[in-house]
Parts: structure tokens; C-alpha cells; sequence
């Protein structure tokens, strides 16, 4: 029976947006449902929550402790913790169930961009994003201001009465809500001292210290009052801004870089009617007949870790060297953990560019044997990354892939048609500048086997694969 | 698709106000360099980790550099004397030689307001040149390459490493990375990739991601070929020294003599993150740095080419004035830059080091806005309009 390739793109798109990509298998399988189906299958499977529990609570036998978070007292900057971490969490966005959550726990990685050296604080942070996820978005920004890893990587710990650190103030303003241009140096200044006193304690735990907090009248936005932080984090979620603001960021991640000012409208008037729902608006967004325009099929880049995450799931791909998915995050720009600043990674085409255009035609063949890994890693300027200093990284990668599962969907198509067909499962962007005949040339003629792998690496080299 | 590419950046969630008039004012001067062998250079060498500006530029007469730094402080015995209040470290001979011809200007405390003491975002504010409570996500060198398009081609900004560093990134166009010219070639002239980049483009391409993958491809092939065909022309007999940083400037000279278009090289030198066990790992490295730079310029001054050239070497920030308990010191804030070039009109010490009395909080106080250094360099180097780079007009500092 022929699938209809316009059905099939629309699927293909909303695993592609919604998660990490779905199987040539379970495509072919599933073609035929409708589009309701599976927005409803995301969803009802993202209510599933696996915390990440690659690094051990460093606090135990430590509850007694008292005082202010020092690093190297019980929490030690590692390397390891950082790598383990990392590599943990690939796996699971690659292997969950909960596509949409995993996809949405990376989404707040990125608007809630945090860094520090300490691998257990970031996964504490990186359970509490995943557990808030498609929840409220106040539950989620009430959370976070008072999440460890953000209240030491915004210098928190430094905002104390009469001394106030504005750096936590002034980013929850301008990237987590209300967007640049909508509120005053005065706003900044006086939820500063709001947020006074909100400290990390000795065992990692947030703590009031109300010695350290200013509790006098201040007037943040047009409210007066003697507000402490958590007034200020509710200003900030009943503000109409917010709303607008994360309409912008969802449209610009899920569905296009390019704005769309009736969209966008939309999904801010789906966010006021939820009380800023995060998964109701996303389940909107999915059912939406505009979702699936041609115009946004294909409009993103895939991130690096998008990118390997789904090499991972489409193939059940396990690397015999880990710290070789380290370094092509780093080649690729996108370690996870540290993200560039406090601003998120660049979306969009600003992943691309000759070194990385480069790098990614050619990973496909270096993951699977077929070619060299002989590109440098550039190095960093210091080391609060995670360890990527093994050497001995084997040239040719040899990943093991179950391959089985992936060639039975083409095994039974006339040798013609496969090279369509492996076109169609895994390319989602529009097809008009790929050549069939050419890419037919770089097929292995020695078996139906070797021939659907080769052209299957060969799709997964293309420049339109690396859309989504 | 030239139409479409500048709609999609115009709409771009990502490209916000900062989206300049997408044009140098051009001058005669300007469009005679361009693509031309005689034409205006720019190096910028950047010093990744913090370099320890106080150890790399010493006030050897001062009591209070002394007394900050009772094991990591330079002996007076040893500095390389350039006046009588600062000198360079012990094993600097080539840049001290570089000064005594008048091939060298430094600038001291140069920094911004708000300094970031973290290597990642105060390394941002360099590349991207922006104040340091705005985020940008493009590179002042790209947004220059930006200025000239549609005459801009990546090889104009080249980075000699593994992977592209934001400076080089612009809005519409990107410099190019490489180590290694023949690699290059090779991986953008095998089969596939040729097989890919040679396919004709549809004539109307609505499709703003696809087309923008598609002239990343081509673009590059084609400064592979450019690249690779300049480069046959001039290979350098002069001796540099084996390590990777030197034999990455040895790459510049070659493209350079070449006649390369190629307007700026950027080339890092990285590992001044000395917060342990300092002197013995800076004093390799500045060494290193020096004898680089000295068998640079003695390339290009035996090919003419060192009148053409300026380069401009700056770290991300300096380190704090007192040594820790480690003989090392911890991440600072303003620091010195050097220029150096076969033209400079104002060598030798362009500014007194900020004072070592009056400290900000252990941190020296920068007088000089660093993007004053880069509208020097734009503006004095390559004839450009540093204005249109810059976002803002900062005042040159008339040393190029």
C-alpha cells in the first residue's frame, strides 16, 4: 500500500518538532493515522517522568551542615560528573518514551541557560525543567528563581541587602519573561533588592536568609509594596509581556525562525486563556492546520544535539568511545551544560557554517565506519567543561547499529524505488535540489544490504537532512 | 534568493535591532583592496584564558608590583627595559626587538564597564563587541564581512583553526576556519561533496534554510579552490618555529605574500589560564607567542608585505593584580593590547598602565573602551567604517 507522502511529511514533522524524530519503521507503520493520533500519543507518553540520576546527591551524611554554598566543601567541580551527565542524558532523550518531554526539557535548558561546574546541581536543575516542563509556566519560573545552579551561575549569592547584585533581576526580566525594551534600569534595581537574601545554602539547597534581605518598599513595574521575590516572579508571570515574549521564543523553536505575527498572536491568546499552560499551548500549536504549512516544514536547523540524538534513535546507535559524542557537540556548537552565556544557544542557520557544514556532511560516514574522524576538536578557552581530554579515539568510529530493523523497510522495494523511499523516511525538508541519479552513484552494489546502509549514510550526509 | 536571505534576517527572531545598513561607505581606498594583492591586512591574535597582562608588560619600578606579587613578580635583572617605568617579560626578544623598530604600539588598560570575569562571556563581549549587558550572536569581524556584501566572500575573514569563532560569524555571511589549506581542499573536492555542490540551484528558492545550507556549500568550495589556487603561488622559505601557534601564522604569512583577498586572519594562542604554578607556564607561552610574531613580521618585512599589515593581539581579560595562594593569579579585568604593523604612525607606549594604588575592588581600572582599539584597527588598518561594525561611533586611537 503507497503512503501518501504528503501524510507522511506532516508526521514526519511533528516528531521532528514535538521530538527527536521518528523510525522509517514506525512511520510506515503508523502513516495512515491521523494527525490527532499522534499529537495525542506525545502527549499522553510525556506524562512519564524519568528523573536523571547519572551523579550521586554529594550531600549525604552532610544534612547537618550550615552555612553558605561553598564550592570544593561538598560539592567538587568535576569534569567527570559533567561528562557522565551529559552522556546520560542523550541517551535518554534518545531512548524515552516521553519524546515531547525530553524535547521540552531541552527547550528550558536553552530559555533558562545555566552553567556551573557542578554536575550534581545541574542535574538537579535539569530534573526540576523536566518535572515543570508542560506545566504552568509560574510553577516552572517560581522553581527555577529559586533553582541552586540559577541562583549561583546569575550571582545570586552576592545580592544582599544595601549590596544588591542585579544580574538575576535583570535576566529574569529580559530573557525569561518579559523580553528587552519592556521595563526600566528602576525595575532592575528594585527587584534586585526583592530578591535579597535568596541564597544556596552549604547542602545545595536554597534558603532564605532574612538577614540578608532588604524588605523595604519598593516598586517593581507599577507595583508598590514591600515585595519580596516571589511577588516580583508573580508580577512577572501576570505580565502581559510574558505572555507575548514566550509566544515569540515557542514559535521561533517549534516552528519557524522567521516570524509570523498572526501565529505568534495566536499562541499568546492560547497562553492568556491557559494561565500560561505550557503543554495545553503546545498541543494547540500541534493541532493547529498553520503547524504543518509547507513554509515551516524544514525551516529549522537541527541543533547538534537534535542532530545526534536522532542518529541515535533512528539506528539504536551506541558508540564504543563516548567522549567522541562530546567532541562533536563541541566541533558542532552545543555542549550540553554549557551553553554560551545565559542568553541560550543561537537557533536557526547560525549553526552552520563551513567548518560545521562540513563536519556534519561527514559524520554520518565517521559514525559508521565508512570514513576517518581526522577533524581537531578546536580547544576551549579553560576547563569547566565536561572531560574530553582521552586521546586515544579510535580514527574509525565502528558504531554499533542494529541495522536489521532500519533495512527491512526497504528490502522489499525494486532497487530503483529505494533510493525515493530512503529519501522520503528520512528527509523532511522540500526535495527539489536532490538528485536521485546522483546519489544512486554512491550506493554499495555488492548487496540489497550494503546498498540500502550506503545510500541511507549518503541520505544522512545531505545538507537537507540536517533540516528539520 | 539574495532577496530572500535578507527578508529571512530581517524577520529573524534572531537579527533585532542590531541590524546595520548593510554597506561600508566606501571609499576608493577601500574598493582598490579589495581582491587586490596589495592590499590592507588585519591580524588579530587573540590570547585565550586571561593572559596576566602585569606579568607580560611590567612596571619594573614599581614598589607596589612588588609587594602584590612577593613570587610571581619579574626581578628587575630580568626585564626587557622599554622605558623607565615598564618592560617585557623575560624571553619577549622578538616583540622587545619589534618595539626598538618602531613596529610596536601598546595600549594599557584597555577593558569596558561592567567587567565579566568569566572566560566564555568576557570572550562574547570581545568577539561580538557588545556592551557587556547585551548578548549578541554575531562576531564583529563577520558584521564587517557583512558590510561589503554582495562583494563579500567568506574567504575574506579566515580563522587558522579547527572551527569557526563567533567574531568571524556575521548576520548574512561567515569567515571561513582552517589549519590547513590542502585538507580543505581535499574535503570540499571529493565525490559526494562535489556530487552535492555541483547540482544546479533551482532558479527561485522560497525556501530560506535550504538555500542559505546551499550557499554555505558552494561558498565553500569555492574559497577552497580560491584558497587552494592562491596558495601554490608563495610558500615560505623563512624559519618558524614547530609549534602549532607559529606554524598557523607561517599559514597567514603565505596567504598573505600570496595576494589573498583575504582581508583578516584571526589566529588564537591559548592556555593563559594561569591560576597555578604561573611563571613557568605564561613564560613559555609569551615566548612562544614572541618568537611567532618576530619570525612573522621578518616574513612579510622580506616580502614587502609588513607596510600592509597591522596586527592586534588582545586576551579577554587581564588578571587581578595580587597572586593567589597558588603562585598564581585569578581572572581580572582591563589588560593591554598590542598593535604592531610595517606602518604604525604612533608607536612605543601609547598610555601610562592604570595606576596600582587606586584599585577597583583588587582589579586594575580600564581608561581605554576596548572597541576603540577595534575602530582603530578598522578604521586605520583596512579603511573601513568601524561605525557600521560597531553599532556606535567609538574614537580611534590614531596609532594605525
Amino acid at each position: 500500500m503507497g503512503i501518501d507522502r504528503e501524510s507522511q511529511r506532516k508526521i514526519q514533522h511533528l516528531y521532528l518538532r514535538a521530538g527527536f524524530g521518528e523510525t522509517p519503521q514506525f512511520l510506515k507503520a503508523n502513516a495512515a493515522r491521523p494527525l490527532a493520533w499522534h499529537v495525542d500519543r506525545l502527549l499522553q507518553d510525556a506524562d512519564k517522568i524519568e528523573d536523571l540520576t547519572a551523579i550521586a546527591d554529594p550531600t549525604k551524611g552532610h544534612e547537618k551542615e550550615v552555612g553558605k554554598f561553598k564550592m570544593g566543601q561538598i560539592f567538587e567541580r568535576s569534569k567527570k560528573d559533567l561528562k557522565e551527565l551529559n552522556l546520560h542524558w542523550l541517551d535518554q532523550m534518545a531512548d524515552s518514551k516521553a519524546q515531547l518531554r525530553e524535547k521540552l526539557t531541552l527547550f528550558w535548558h536553552d530559555h533558562f541557560a545555566t552553567s556551573v561546574p557542578v554536575g550534581y546541581l545541574m542535574q538537579v536543575q535539569n530534573n526540576t525543567l523536566r518535572r515543570l516542563a508542560l506545566g504552568k509556566f509560574g510553577d516552572l519560573l517560581h522553581a527555577v528563581a529559586k533553582d541552586p545552579a540559577m541562583l549561583i551561575y546569575l550571582n545570586n549569592q552576592q545580592n544582599k541587602k544595601g549590596h544588591p547584585n542585579e544580574n538575576f533581576a535583570r535576566e529574569v526580566m529580559e530573557l525569561f519573561t518579559l523580553g528587552i525594551g519592556n521595563y526600566a534600569e528602576k525595575d532592575i534595581k528594585e527587584a534586585a533588592r526583592a530578591f535579597t537574601g535568596w541564597q544556596v545554602n552549604a547542602i545545595g539547597q536554597y534558603e532564605f536568609n532574612v538577614r540578608q534581605h532588604d524588605d523595604g518598599h519598593k516598586t517593581v513595574l507599577g507595583n508598590a509594596g514591600n515585595l519580596k521575590g516571589e511577588g516580583v516572579i508573580d508580577i512577572l508571570i501576570a505580565h502581559p509581556q510574558t505572555a507575548k515574549h514566550l509566544a515569540r521564543k515557542l514559535f521561533a523553536w517549534f516552528v519557524n525562525p522567521i516570524s509570523h505575527a498572526e501565529s505568534i498572536a495566536t499562541i499568546e491568546n492560547w497562553l492568556n486563556q491557559s494561565q500560561l499552560d505550557i503543554g495545553k499551548t503546545l498541543r494547540n500549536i500541534f493541532l493547529a492546520d498553520w503547524f504543518y504549512a509547507d513554509e515551516h516544514l524544514g525551516a529549522l536547523v537541527k541543533s547538534p544535539v537534535e542532530l545526534l540524538v536522532q542518529y541515535k534513535r533512528l539506528l539504536k546507535m551506541e558508540l564504543p568511545n563516548t567522549t567522541f559524542l562530546l567532541k562533536i557537540q563541541q566541533s558542532l556548537g552545543q555542549m550540553l551544560f554549557m551553553p554560551p552565556n545565559v542568553a541560550g544557544w543561537p537557533n536557526g542557520t547560525q549553526w552552520i557554517d563551513s567548518s560545521t557544514l562540513l563536519l556534519r556532511m561527514k559524520l554520518p560516514l565517521v559514525l559508521f565506519g565508512a570514513d576517518e574522524f581526522d577533524i581537531a576538536v578546536k580547544l576551549d578557552l579553560d576547563d569547566e567543561g565536561p572531560d574530553i581530554s582521552e586521546t586515544n579515539i579510535p580514527k574509525k568510529m565502528k558504531a554499533e547499529v542494529d541495522w536489521k530493523d532500519f533495512i527491512a523497510q526497504f528490502g522489499d522495494l525494486p532497487e530503483q524505488e529505494v533510493v525515493q523511499a530512503m529519501v522520503d523516511a528520512l528527509v523532511v525538508a522540500p526535495q527539489h535540489r536532490i538528485d536521485l541519479a546522483n546519489l544512486r552513484k554512491f550506493a554499495d552494489p555488492d548487496s540489497k544490504t550494503e546498498m540500502v546502509k550506503s545510500l541511507a549514510l549518503r541520505v544522512m550526509a545531505l545538507p537537507e537532512f540536517q533540516l528539520k | 534568493m539574495s532577496m530572500n536571505r535578507k527578508d529571512f534576517l530581517k524577520n529573524s527572531a534572531l537579527a533585532s535591532a542590531m541590524l546595520f545598513v548593510p554597506r561600508f561607505l566606501r571609499s576608493a581606498q577601500y574598493d582598490a583592496l579589495t581582491g587586490a594583492a596589495q592590499g590592507k591586512v588585519l591580524v588579530v591574535i587573540q590570547l585565550g584564558g586571561g593572559n596576566d597582562g602585569l606579568n607580560t608588560v611590567v612596571p619594573w619600578q614599581n614598589d607596589l608590583y612588588y609587594k602584590a606579587r612577593p613570587q610571581l613578580a619579574h626581578a628587575k635583572g630580568e626585564c626587557l627595559r622599554l622605558d623607565d617605568d615598564l618592560a617585557l617579560a623575560p624571553g619577549m626578544e622578538g616583540l622587545k626587538g619589534l618595539y626598538d623598530a618602531g613596529h610596536l604600539a601598546l595600549v594599557n588598560g584597555v577593558g569596558y564597564p561592567n567587567p565579566n570575569r568569566s572566560h566564555f562571556r568576557s570572550m562574547d563581549i570581545w568577539q561580538t563587541a557588545s556592551p557587556a549587558d547585551q548578548y549578541w550572536s554575531d562576531g564583529w569581524v563577520g558584521r564587517l564581512l557583512d558590510a561589503q556584501c554582495p562583494d563579500c566572500k567568506p574567504y575574506h575573514a579566515i580563522e587558522v583553526d579547527e572551527g569557526l569563532s563567533l567574531a568571524l560569524k556575521g548576520k548574512s555571511m561567515n569567515g571561513i576556519a582552517l589549519t590547513n589549506v590542502e585538507q580543505f581542499y581535499r574535503n570540499t573536492h571529493e565525490p559526494f561533496f562535489n556530487a552535492i555542490a555541483s547540482q544546479t540551484p533551482p532558479a527561485h528558492d522560497d525556501h530560506p534554510a535550504l538555500a542559505y545550507l546551499h550557499k554555505t556549500l558552494i561558498d565553500t568550495k569555492e574559497s577552497a579552490a580560491y584558497l587552494h589556487a592562491q596558495h601554490k603561488i608563495y610558500s615560505t622559505k623563512a624559519e618558524y618555529p614547530q609549534n602549532p601557534f607559529a606554524q598557523h601564522l607561517k599559514l597567514v604569512a603565505e596567504l598573505i605574500v600570496s595576494g589573498s583577498a583575504t582581508q583578516i586572519y584571526y589566529v588564537s594562542l591559548g592556555g593563559f589560564d594561569t591560576h597555578a604554578g604561573q611563571k613557568g607556564r605564561q613564560g613559555k607561552l609569551l615566548a612562544q607567542y614572541s618568537e611567532a610574531v618576530a619570525a612573522f613580521a621578518k616574513d612579510l618585512q622580506q616580502n614587502q608585505r609588513f607596510q600592509d599589515t597591522t596586527v592586534l593581539t588582545f586576551s579577554e581579560f587581564g588578571r587581578r593584580v595580587a597572586q593567589n595562594a597558588s603562585n598564581g593569579t585569578d581572572h581580572g579585568t582591563a589588560n593591554n593590547v598590542f598593535l604592531m604593523g610595517g606602518a604604525l604612525k604612533k608607536p612605543g607606549i601609547y598610555n601610562p598602565l592604570p595606576s596600582l594604588a587606586d584599585l577597583d575592588d583588587g582589579d586594575l581600572k580600564y581608561s581605554i573602551d576596548f572597541r576603540r582599539v577595534y575602530a582603530s584597527a578598522i578604521e586605520g588598518a583596512l579603511g573601513a567604517d568601524a561605525m557600521r561594525v560597531l553599532g556606535e561611533r567609538f574614537e580611534g586611537l590614531g596609532i594605525v
